[in-house]
């Protein structure tokens, strides 16, 4: 979580460098939270549909990318 | 199916499309028609309780309540006006459940065709974890409530 922090605090820096780092890992970040997430929909008992319109992405898509992770 | 949709009921639907232009989304979800409704219809997201605006608001309290959750301090600005498609966007299932749902409440307010009403009463019978449900939450409207305002609305103007 303290990168997390460091790259909140930078992501108004001047620096390009830092600030394309920031966008870097919110997309890590992203994921991270969207893979945790659904698992955690799936053993509450979401539907795939319910996971898929809560992301804004299709029931297969969300399927194809999550299935390995479901419980 | 658009076929049965009254001209406000298209420009709902269109507006659905901008709405979700204007925030960066890449699709259109139930939120957006709710949206959409709310911008067609002023009168009807009045009679409800709200505006276009507020619906707007509510959704973007949405955002930044669930990046809150996350443990994330940013202010989300808008897309970059050269980084939005002007096109089409695909519906979620949701969103094609109210389309379709919006049709059996046409016929059961024997209404000859759909129009953003019926869209919005058939947004009111979402299952619970449905996100324009959630907007309306957050405006504390209730589907029973929407549901008599908008029959009420109906027969006023019937």
């Amino acid at each position: 979580m303290s990168e997390l922090n460091d790259v909140i605090a930078t992501a108004d820096s001047p620096d390009p460098a830092d600030g394309l780092r920031a966008a870097s890992v919110l997309r890590k970040l992203a994921e991270q939270i969207e893979a945790k997430h659904v698992v955690a929909a799936r053993r509450a008992g979401w539907s795939w549909q319910e996971i898929g319109d809560a992301l804004g992405i299709s029931r297969q898509a969300v399927h194809k990318k999550h299935r390995s992770r479901d419980v | 199916m658009f076929e049965k949709f009254s001209r406000d009921a298209r420009k709902a639907v269109v507006t659905a499309n901008a709405e979700a232009e204007d925030r960066g989304d890449a699709y259109i979800g139930s939120e957006h028609l709710l949206l959409g409704v709310g911008v067609a219809r002023p009168d009807l997201a009045t009679a409800i309780g709200t505006s276009a605006e507020g619906l707007r608001d509510a959704l973007a309290s949405l955002d930044r309540s669930a990046l809150e959750a996350a443990g994330v301090s940013v202010t989300l600005e808008g897309p970059d006006r050269r980084d939005v498609k002007t096109t089409h966007r695909p519906f979620t299932s949701g969103a094609k459940d109210v389309l379709k749902d919006s049709l059996r409440e046409m016929i059961g307010m024997e209404s000859r065709h759909i129009g953003p009403e019926h869209i919005l009463l058939a947004l009111t019978v979402r299952p619970a974890r449905d996100p324009a449900l959630r907007v309306l939450e957050v405006l504390g409207l209730s589907s029973d409530t929407i549901r008599a305002d908008v029959r009420q609305m109906m027969r006023r103007s019937a």
